[in-house]
């Protein structure tokens, strides 16, 4: 992992496309402000982890299982 | 047609424009790009990856079970899925179970682009909105 250390303004460039920035520094916080291109998606790692597990989750789940619960309304 | 290998329908003939691109991908399954919905019944249907045979998803369309349900698309998912006309947008959540029964992502929906035949699966903001929504009015 590359560490290096940047101030409030600064920018970081990751190859042409992708540019971070050092908003603001607070007490245990940084904000940060992403451009990248719009194709290339970009999440907070721990949801992102969460919503892989869960749709490998859903993947697995059949009729079979589903269908007591399949009383939806009428 | 195009015919799709599936685990679970066999091989099936869909026509070309059912076949929706997922540019990105659904988070876990980067690889899959192309889905077919396959109408189960009763607002139920399958979410079936076309190079994957072994992967599919139970969504339903969420607003009929959550008639509050509403979320914010940012300009980016707007621009990757090329929406100039929101009637041709198509919304749906993954189902999933745990151990208080069926529930929906509503914080990840799939958002599909029916004009365009481009989908994603769209992480919101709403921290409101659960990974696990229990649906309402289950059978015991």
């Amino acid at each position: 992992m590359l560490v290096l250390t940047r101030k409030p303004e600064q920018t970081i460039a990751i190859g042409d496309q992708i540019k971070v920035r050092i908003l603001e520094i607070g007490n245990g916080f940084v904000k940060i402000g992403i451009d990248a291109p719009r194709d290339m998606p970009i999440y907070r790692e721990e949801l992102y982890d969460k919503l892989k597990q869960l749709n490998i989750e859903a993947s697995k789940l059949n009729m079979e299982s589903l269908k007591d619960f399949l009383e939806i309304k009428g | 047609m195009l015919k799709i290998k599936t685990t679970r329908f066999g091989e099936l003939a869909v026509q070309e424009e059912r076949i929706l691109s997922f540019p990105i991908g659904i988070p876990g399954f980067s690889a899959a790009k192309q889905f077919s919905l396959i109408e189960h019944k009763d607002n139920i249907w399958w979410l079936q990856a076309a190079d994957d045979p072994d992967l599919a998803f139970i969504v339903t369309e969420p607003f009929s079970l959550f008639p509050d349900y509403a979320f914010t698309l940012s300009n980016d998912v707007e621009s990757m899925l090329k929406i100039d006309d929101p009637q041709s947008l198509v919304v749906l959540a993954i189902l999933s179970i745990d151990s208080s029964g069926a529930c929906v992502n509503l914080r990840a929906p799939i958002v599909i682009n029916s004009a365009r035949l481009l989908g994603a699966q769209v992480l919101t903001e709403d921290e409101n909105h659960s990974f696990k929504m229990p649906l309402p009015s289950q059978k015991k």
